[in-house]
């Protein structure tokens, strides 16, 4: 049928409207003046959009409520704009301040988990190392026992915060410093050799006001006896 | 070679110093502000509600969505440079926010509709027919692209040449046209059930 060519465009035809010029809607306007079937499908698209636009502009052009500018003048007198803006500066500034703990809490928490990788590397290494020195580093790790402090407080007479502090120290689960490998190894050596010789690290820890002032026997010291001196004249050799 | 000369300070320097000058000054930029916006306001008032009315067809949820879009208006008008511009700005405030109701509103719109299909119709078939329409034509709209739909709105809105809506929208003529044409055509196509019930008033 040859009308079917102008049914897809007979709805284009209602929606550009009678006054507009257009090529293809001429085309159907002309057709539809011949033909009484698509004149009739052209009638009713016109009178559709003309139920669209008669709604749109009933919708559109309803009455405005009495009353709205006068209670929104009553919503602005409330609403004062200087402590709208305070209370803006008050969020913004409670966002700012909510982000940079959110960013302090995040640096704090990635610093943690790096410093707990750290000590289970080191420790690591120091397991791997105490497989070759057995007896160095069970001295070393091996928290000092009460008895143990006791007893180096009545040989040594230390004062008693010193010890604490040390036994403190070394009840630590988590080491004071970080350090590498090879200094940790070092470090290592010089506790080892203290250890074998605790008289002189604990002589080295004492304070200096609290050592021991050396006592000095009196020293006796005899006088000086000279010898007689004889004073001969040079012999003189024979004269010549 | 001038003299110096010690004088005390005047009242004016003094309230300048305290910052009453400050608060003065700017109470009145305040209030010259609200006179410029309230001259403004009854013109503009009745465009928020309309638009926000076209989008969310509910009288009572567009006052909502007007007042609002006035405030934020108000709010943000000291820093509208070009004050010719206030209508568009204000007109693109309120379709914002109508839009975002509708979104938010949608669950409960749809309940509604769901009951009004309920509801028993005593009056005519007519009425039933154009309730029918609207409700499809309504979907239909909230179904369109929202620069097609705010030209369409603009456009049905008395008092509004298409002039003035394409110098509203910062558009030039042509697209005011051919975006209409577009969404008028959108519509037709999706409610072509309607065709054999309509007839031209």
């Amino acid at each position: 049928m040859s009308c079917e060519k102008y049914k897809a465009a007979l709805i284009e035809a209602a929606a550009i409207g009678e006054d507009a010029a257009s090529d293809a809607s001429a085309a159907v306007r002309a057709h539809a003046e011949s033909c009484p079937s698509c004149a009739a499908d052209l009638a009713q698209q016109r009178s559709l959009l003309a139920a669209i636009d008669t709604n749109l502009a009933r919708t559109m052009n309803a009455p405005i409520p009495a009353a709205m500018l006068q209670r929104f003048e009553a919503r602005l007198a409330l609403k004062e704009p200087s402590r709208s803006l305070n209370l803006s500066w008050l969020y913004a500034g409670v966002a700012l301040a909510t982000a940079a703990a959110m960013i302090l809490f995040a640096l704090s928490h990635q610093r943690a988990h790096k410093s707990n990788s750290q000590i289970a590397t080191l420790a690591q290494t120091a397991k791997s190392t105490s497989d070759h020195r057995p007896e160095i580093m069970t001295a070393i790790l091996q928290p000092a026992s009460p008895e143990e402090i006791r007893r180096d407080r009545e040989q040594h007479r230390l004062p008693t915060a010193h010890i604490a502090s040390a036994s403190t120290t070394l009840m630590r689960s988590e080491p004071e410093v970080l350090v590498p490998p090879d200094e940790q190894m070092a470090l290592d050596r010089f506790v080892a050799g203290g250890n074998a010789r605790r008289e002189f690290v604990v002589a080295l820890a004492t304070p200096v006001h609290q050592a021991v002032a050396p006592s000095f026997k009196d020293l006796e010291i005899p006088d000086i006896t000279t010898a007689e001196i004889v004073i001969q004249p040079i012999a003189t050799e024979t004269r010549r | 070679m001038q003299e110096l000369a010690l004088t005390q300070p005047t009242s004016a320097v003094k309230a300048a110093w305290s910052g009453d000058a400050d608060s003065d000054g700017k109470a009145a930029a305040t209030a010259a502000l609200r006179r410029e916006f309230e001259e403004r306001l009854a013109e503009c008032g009745p465009l928020a509600f309309r638009i926000a009315r076209g989008v969310l067809r509910n009288s009572a949820d567009a006052e909502d969505v007007a007042q609002e879009a006035l405030l934020r208006a108000y709010r943000r008008f000291e820093r509208l440079r070009d004050r010719t511009r206030f209508r568009a700005w204000l007109v693109r405030i309120a379709f914002r926010l109508a839009l975002d109701r509708a979104r938010s509103s949608n669950r409960r719109e749809l309940r509604e509709t769901q009951w009004a299909r309920q509801r028993p119709q005593d009056s005519t078939e007519d009425l039933a027919a154009s309730s029918e329409f609207e409700e499809h034509l309504a979907r239909a709209l909230n179904e369109l692209s929202p620069k097609l739909r705010l030209v369409l709105l603009l456009a049905a809105m008395e008092g509004h040449t298409l002039d003035e809506v394409a110098e509203m929208l910062h558009l030039t003529l042509g697209t005011v046209k051919s975006r209409l044409f577009d969404a008028r055509k959108k519509l037709a196509e999706k409610l072509q059930c309607h065709v054999k019930n309509t007839k031209p008033r």
